[in-house]
């Protein structure tokens, strides 16, 4: 049977890797090809980056030479994928087919989109009838609102009215080939993934879950699975720092009884 | 004088990929969706994703039906398609209505019957359980996972031509073979250590 995945997440902002909290506030980490070589060398299942520029989806940022000077998304791919031979999934500012496109043709296998989506619903349609549904991402960030449900957050900032829970199924009914769901909430905090989230959506819909915001220990990882029901768990912050961490992570949730990829085969 | 090794150009795949592999081996190889470079090439890789219909489409459209159906069956010449490219060797495939595919090998391409609580697409590392034995899987463990990303698969109507299958609560084709006609479901070009391996394989076979 499929193994279940363990994804580093990076965050891209303005060319370079950086670590956030709450989806506010923003450290700098460095190079993003410094990270490559490790993951590479751990038997990482795959990658995702999500490139979090402000004004990346719009005009604005795109023809920022700041930016431009730092990374262009498609050189960053590029220069990944030709030394990381490992499904890669590139996300943020996905405003066209032509930006999937060239994502994909430049060595991404797979792109998220978010704010589009929301905007254009049928855009997801339209991707996956271009690249294939496998290739589609729904990126659907979330955050708690008072009455206990799920809002989706919009441009990593903006709370709509619009129900997590109704957005994944509305999603895959489209044509979204997998969700990336992300806890604004808990973005950073280490304290683990939004468990009820995790498994409201995972039982929504029947295309896979990557669970993601809040890991700070391997524990979380294992929980996501077994009580989250997602299919994949990823992290951003938690391998960031720490030396061996996907070893160490991969070791406990192989310990944990998962059915997971072991490292060297 | 054009390359041995044509990586086949299908517009709608990850040839920077697999290019990347071919250069990390250091194999030479001309990137082409040209017929003429198809009948003179020695070894051909066909790789493809998004649909069977549109694969096949832009297959058509470059005018490369005839020449590559020629190169594998009255040619022999050793071919490796990768997912929607191994696909596509099958004569029909249903994904998003009825698309008439290469044919070589008999069967057709259709959505995975996964059980109850499966989901679709079929995305990640899996196992693969072998038929026969394979030049494609020298020197791999058996245990070796590879990656899929797929909601569709291949149905030969010769279960002689199955290499090996994956498990996803049904048995999914995973590589067939047939004499110099090979296809991988998976993604070898993303599966690290054992895609390296296996596309050496076949480039060096």
């Amino acid at each position: 049977m499929v193994k279940n995945r363990l994804i580093p997440c990076l965050f891209l902002r303005k060319g370079m890797l950086v670590q956030s909290r709450g989806f506010k506030r923003y450290q700098l980490l460095g190079n993003p090809l410094v990270a490559v070589d490790r993951y590479n060398q751990w038997g990482v299942d795959e990658l995702v980056y999500i490139d979090i520029t402000p004004g990346i989806y719009n005009e604005q940022a795109r023809d920022d030479v700041a930016i431009k000077q730092h990374g262009d998304i498609l050189e960053i791919i590029r220069a990944v994928s030709k030394r990381c031979f490992m499904p890669l999934t590139f996300g943020g500012g996905v405003r066209t087919l032509d930006d999937i496109g060239s994502r994909l043709s430049n060595g991404a296998d797979k792109v998220t989109v978010n704010t589009k989506a929301v905007e254009d619903p049928d855009f997801i349609t339209a991707a996956a009838r271009e690249f294939g549904a496998q290739c589609i991402i729904l990126s659907l960030d979330c955050t708690r609102a008072a009455d206990g449900t799920y809002k989706v957050v919009k441009g990593g900032r903006a709370t709509t009215d619009l129900d997590a829970i109704v957005w994944a199924k509305r999603a895959e009914e489209l044509g979204a080939g997998e969700i990336f769901l992300n806890s604004v909430d808990r973005d950073g905090t280490g304290k683990g993934y939004d468990l009820e989230l995790v498994k409201a959506v995972s039982t929504a819909v029947k295309i896979p879950v990557i669970a993601c915001g809040g890991v700070g220990e391997w524990r979380h990882l294992v929980e996501g699975i077994t009580q989250g029901e997602a299919s994949a768990v990823a992290a951003a912050n938690v391998f960031s720092y720490k030396e061996q961490s996907i070893i160490e992570a991969k070791r406990y949730m192989v310990e944990a009884g998962l059915n997971v990829r072991k490292l060297g085969i | 004088m054009s390359a041995k090794l044509i990586l086949l150009k299908t517009g709608v795949a990850n040839i920077f990929s697999v290019a990347n592999i071919l250069d990390y081996l250091g194999v030479s190889y001309q990137i082409s969706d040209d017929a003429a470079d198809v009948a003179r090439a020695e070894k051909i890789i066909l790789p493809g994703v998004g649909s069977y219909g549109k694969v096949m489409q832009q297959v058509r459209t470059r005018g490369l039906v005839e020449p590559l159906r020629e190169a594998m069956t009255i040619q022999k010449k050793p071919l490796l398609g990768i997912c929607v490219g191994m696909q596509i060797l099958s004569q029909i495939g249903y994904e998003f209505g009825e698309h008439e595919g290469l044919g070589v090998l008999e069967g057709s391409v259709a959505k995975i019957e996964a059980p109850q609580g499966v989901r679709l697409p079929h995305v990640g590392w899996n196992e693969l359980k072998f038929e026969k034995k394979s030049v494609l899987f020298r020197n791999i463990a058996p245990e070796t996972c590879f990656y899929f990303l797929h909601s569709y698969a291949m149905k030969p109507e010769s279960a002689s031509d199955v290499i090996c299958t994956t498990d996803y609560g049904v048995p999914v084709v995973a590589a067939v073979e047939r004499e110099n006609i090979f296809g991988v479901q998976f993604h070898p070009e993303k599966s690290q250590e054992g895609g390296i391996t296996l596309i050496r394989n076949f480039v060096e076979a």
